[in-house]
């Protein structure tokens, strides 16, 4: 059954008094330390601290950073909906509009982004609302950092509206407003299960690496590394010579990554042989051949999905899912069975 | 491509990246033996570096002149950019670079010397940021890096040459570098003893870049740099090329 993300509360109704209310119920004691101990055998010493960071910010729930009242209140706008973004489970997005069909600004949010000296060099340094944050000015956007250690920070980007109609408020004094109102939630991030948001993603409970590892045999000399909290690639240390890839084949690599998406299934065309359905250990997955290679696409939980367009409710829904990368389909099937039997826990 | 030819690129990207600091294209070592005692831990200045994982702070130490500088780049490049450093007297930088500007040793041996990236101008707007990286290559003339940037058509466009001080100067720069743009350079390659065939080149690049907060596409006023590139030259060589 699909259903709205919420913050602990419906979201066109209770969010405007519940939305700031941390759910008191005290973290897991600890158990930022097990996620800290449990850094996968496969990554190596050089990509270890960034495992560690990746792992401690997979645990920040991303759309319960978001306060939709506060940015209507910033924006003048109405909330729409909150989607974890495609790119990943690290991802937030919180759309606005105007009317039926006049979606407005657009707040995307990434827990754990790589935010290191030389971004902050470039960026200027503010305070909003006893927050220590950096702020960079686009044409049409602009983008708030608050760092969580020396390389990795929150960041929410406001995009403002495109076509004619000109926002009132220019996209950072919007953002300003937003994430200062946002400040006493995100001087102690919001944990995934806390409650602040529902349904909770559990996918994020695990570790990518854990799952990529599953592949590392493939490889001569292999190794694992994240590229964000919700991403692991397994490749070898010994990469092939450069030459030429053949269209439609991609890098010699395996990469997990835990997603929002769309029913896959839409992938699967008539007369078009790019895409095709299988089902893996009872779960729906779909492969699909792409011009960089591979992507397999596995509903981990067709029982959890959220509404991606409040004003089309019953089309557009997201379930969790694995989303799996490789050079060919060739044997993408047979690393999806590993992947899925590591990650069920088989 | 030939496999001379491939050398030869190399050989011009190394010659071109050297002063950007590369360390996995720079001959020899990096944090020499004889730097042991100086600070390698992150201080007041590195921390403000783009990189304060490779940055060494800065030991006002100094500088050799002329032919020892060039053997003392090669034989201790921490203790040359030391000295890179160390040329210019801070009233100087002060002139160029405004108060507040603060010197490292970035990745690589070379000196960068930046200015304060939190000034401000009287609107309360933060102020466009100048770096000036300087550096010392002993092993080769300028005629070199003349000879592999003039012999690629795509790079020879971007090639020209002139004097500061009386010495033969190399510029090397794309439209981009100075399109008043985001980010905008003056990369020079000075013939540090004044003949282009003489092995010892000095490198100066000038980097102007966007106020901090702002976008990397955003316009700039690139007068400040063309108004200080031969200056920051001049003070340099006469010091230590004198």
């Amino acid at each position: 059954m699909w259903q709205r993300l919420t913050l602990t509360g419906l979201f066109a109704v209770a969010l405007l008094a519940g939305a700031c209310t941390v759910d008191p119920r005290p973290d897991n004691p600890g158990g930022d330390q097990q996620a800290e101990q449990q850094v996968e055998a496969g990554v190596p010493q050089e990509y270890r601290a960034k495992a560690l960071a990746h792992a401690r910010d997979r645990q920040i729930d991303a759309c319960g950073l978001h306060d939709p009242a506060a940015a209507e209140k910033a924006t003048g706008d109405k909330g729409d909906e909150l989607v974890p973004g495609s790119g990943g489970l690290h991802e937030c997005d919180l759309r606005l509009h105007k009317g039926e069909f006049n979606s407005t600004w657009r707040f995307n949010v990434e827990a754990g982004a790589l935010f290191d000296a030389s971004s902050r060099k470039s960026a200027a340094p503010e305070n909003l609302g006893g927050l220590d944050i950096f702020v960079t000015e686009h044409d049409t956007s602009c983008e708030i950092a608050k760092p969580i250690d020396d390389d990795y920070a929150v960041v929410i980007v406001a995009n403002a509206p495109s076509g004619k109609d000109k926002p009132a408020k220019a996209p950072c004094q919007v953002l300003r407003e937003y994430v200062t109102a946002l400040a006493p939630t995100w001087k102690e991030l919001p944990k995934r299960g806390s409650g602040r948001t529902t349904p909770e993603f559990t996918l994020t409970r695990l570790d990518p690496c854990s799952a990529a590892a599953t592949a590392m045999d493939m490889f001569a000399e292999p190794f694992l590394e994240t590229s964000n909290p919700v991403t692991c690639t397994a490749r070898s240390m010994k990469p092939a010579p450069p030459q030429q890839r053949p269209k439609g084949v991609g890098r010699d690599e395996v990469t997990v990554t835990w997603v929002m998406d769309d029913d896959p299934s839409k992938l699967v065309r008539a007369g078009d042989d790019s895409a095709r359905e299988v089902t893996i250990d009872g779960r729906k997955a779909v492969l699909n051949k792409g011009s960089n290679g591979c992507t397999t696409y596995i509903v981990w939980d067709p029982d959890v999905s959220v509404v991606a367009d409040n004003r089309n409710p019953e089309d557009e829904t997201l379930t969790q899912q694995i989303r799996v990368t490789t050079a060919t389909c060739d044997n993408a099937e047979q690393i999806a069975q590993k992947i899925v039997a590591k990650v069920a826990g088989k | 491509m030939s496999r001379r030819l491939t050398a030869v690129v190399l050989a011009a990207t190394a010659a071109t990246a050297l002063i950007s600091g590369c360390t996995s294209i720079l001959p020899g070592t990096a944090k020499p033996e004889s730097a042991s005692s100086s600070p390698r831990e992150p201080g007041t200045n590195c921390k403000r570096s783009a990189n304060p994982e490779q940055c060494v702070e800065w030991v006002d130490t100094k500088p050799k002149q002329g032919q020892d500088l060039l053997a003392q780049s090669t034989q201790d490049e921490l203790i040359t950019a030391y000295m890179l450093c160390s040329a210019v007297p801070t009233e100087v930088w002060d002139e160029l670079l405004g108060p507040g500007h603060y010197r490292f040793i970035g990745q690589g041996p070379t000196c960068t010397i930046s200015s304060d990236d939190n000034r401000k101008t009287p609107d309360g707007k933060f102020a466009p940021v100048v770096e000036v990286e300087i550096a010392v290559w002993a092993k080769d003339p300028l005629a070199t890096d003349l000879a592999i940037l003039r012999g690629k058509k795509e790079l020879a466009e971007n090639v020209s040459e002139f004097t500061i001080a009386g010495k033969p100067v190399m510029r090397y720069g794309t439209p981009e570098d100075a399109d008043g743009v985001g980010r905008d350079k003056e990369e020079l390659s000075i013939a540090a003893l004044g003949d282009v065939n003489a092995p010892g080149v000095l490198r100066v690049r000038q980097t102007l870049r966007a106020p901090r907060g702002t976008s990397y596409d955003a316009p700039i006023d690139r007068a400040p740099l063309t108004s200080m590139r031969d200056v920051v030259v001049t003070e340099l060589l006469k010091v230590l090329f004198p």
